[in-house]
């Protein structure tokens, strides 16, 4: 018998709250994050529109000089981190009981932001004016290692990387370590702040994004719709502490939900496209799906990954409707990139915040913006208004550049 | 105001840039290794200096430097040395 997970805190920094109730408040009222960019110019760009963080106070979590040496993503996930291990009631446990905690924190793409400061400074003045903290200050585990120190979490810390899937995977592989007895709680989210020029004319000359729908930003985001166009960048971080059912049980915290399985696959197809049938991901989900110990008739909700683009969307519906088949059609979906953006290393850990809000309060967030559903997606139930429901197990899927993939299923605690 | 002065003032000024906080009470004798700043930082404040005043001070000049006035020795040597 495995060791089973629970969820005992959550933390994030969103374009909709930079705390839990607030961007699950907004998520039930459909509110959109996105609006135009005002941090650089936009005019030689594909895409001027982005989801970003607008209310995020580096001050109240790091000094000024770690502020100067850390990136924005960094800075989020400690923001993220704090409010996760709070809410765990974790600050609270001895120095001992805080060897057996660990932390996966990870970036889908790093602190793009110092990268590009530091290389403009030694192009402009010469190499030997890159400061010293440029190593430190990029390396995507700064975090892990921030958020150890802070607490005196002495289990395993590190970072992974998925493009899109990292912080479904950094949640999925810390279940996995806990389940193995590695350590008792891990703090495992994903984050990413990567709205900068060089992404965005990157992404944007992929053809991957979506510019103001109609002129109004906050309609671009429509994961599904027929006149989708691909997805917008968003910002963030997404923290969850996971933590042994019993040890948490002994230690009195209350437990949110369940890891009740995982699965991570691989396209092993193309670098960037999804597989064209959603087989990966149908693989991955499959997986999570027996990990839990139920089968595919006991899921009540799916969280998709949603990238809005044309061939994403088609082809994560081919994967559900693998595992699923005709009852597809009667489970809700909904879609928290619709008002959030795609937090791409962040995603899946923000996205996975709103399941869990899900299962504890029984009620479903709308995908907003399907104006029309794409009917080359065939018959779905996708939420459109806030809808109450009672939802036992919750599917989340994630799918990332190099075709990696990662499924949860979480259950009501 | 004399070059040794300036280059104090310098060195305070670069420090409170580069560690984000004031530093009133430093003095020549003032050791390194006691005023709270990390490594890593003062290298950069070597660094910046070098930048500034487009001088190089050799690693091995570094190892050597134990006061804050001996930095503002080798920085002036340097200076003299035309860089």
């Amino acid at each position: 018998m495995p060791r089973r997970v629970v969820v005992t805190g959550m933390g994030v920094v969103s374009p909709v709250g930079v705390d839990v109730p607030t961007f699950w408040e907004s998520l039930l009222a459909g509110r959109s994050g996105v609006s135009y960019i005002r941090e650089f110019p936009t005019d030689k760009l594909r895409s001027d529109i982005a989801a970003s963080v607008s209310d995020f106070d580096v001050s109240r979590y790091m000094s000024p000089k770690e502020a100067e040496v850390y990136g924005r993503v960094t800075h989020f996930s400690l923001g993220a981190a704090v409010e996760a291990v709070l809410m765990a009631g974790l600050d609270k446990e001895s120095g001992a009981a805080r060897s057996r905690v660990g932390c996966l924190m990870s970036t889908g793409m790093g602190s793009v932001d110092i990268f590009e400061e530091q290389i403009a400074r030694s192009n402009e003045r010469g190499p030997r004016a890159v400061s010293p903290y440029f190593v430190p200050g990029v390396m995507p585990n700064g975090a892990a290692a921030l958020i150890s120190m802070r607490y005196g979490f002495m289990g395993p810390s590190y970072s992974l990387a998925s493009a899109c899937a990292t912080g479904t995977h950094s949640i999925a592989t810390s279940a996995l370590l806990i389940e193995a007895g590695e350590a008792d709680v891990m703090i495992a989210g994903g984050a990413e702040a990567a709205t900068r020029m060089n992404t965005v004319a990157g992404f944007g000359n992929a053809r991957a994004l979506s510019k103001a729908f109609e002129g109004d930003p906050t309609r671009a985001s429509r994961p599904f719709d027929k006149r989708r166009q691909g997805f917008v960048m968003g910002e963030g971080a997404g923290v969850l502490v996971l933590e042994e059912e019993e040890h948490a049980k002994r230690r009195g915290a209350k437990a949110l939900a369940v890891v009740g399985g995982f699965g991570m696959t691989t396209d092993a197809e193309h670098l960037t496209r999804p597989h064209p049938e959603g087989l990966g991901l149908a693989l991955a989900l499959e997986r999570a799906i027996q990990r839990a110990g139920i089968g595919p008739e006991a899921i009540d909700y799916i969280n998709p990954h949603a990238t809005s683009t044309p061939q994403g969307d088609l082809a994560e519906i081919l994967a559900f409707r693998r595992v699923f088949g005709e009852r597809l059609s009667q489970i809700p979906i909904s879609a928290t990139k619709s008002m959030i953006g795609h937090l791409l290393g962040g995603a899946g850990a923000a996205e996975t915040i709103a399941v869990v809000c899900s299962l504890r309060d029984q009620v479903l967030h709308p995908s907003i913006n399907v104006d029309e559903l794409d009917p080359e997606l065939g018959a779905l139930d996708v939420v459109r208004d806030r809808r109450a429901a009672p939802v036992g197990w919750a599917a989340k899927c994630s799918a990332g550049f190099g075709g990696h993939n990662c499924a949860l299923v979480l259950g009501k605690a | 105001m004399n070059q040794k002065r300036d280059l104090l003032e310098m060195f305070k000024t670069v420090a409170a840039r580069v560690d984000k906080r004031p530093f009133p009470n430093v003095t020549p004798a003032s050791k390194i290794s006691e005023l709270g700043i990390d490594s890593l930082s003062v290298m950069q404040i070597v660094g910046e200096l070098e930048t500034e005043l487009g001088i190089v001070i050799p690693d091995e000049d570094l190892v050597e430097l134990t006061t804050v006035g001996d930095l503002c020795k080798k920085v002036e040597d340097r200076l003299a040395a035309g860089g």
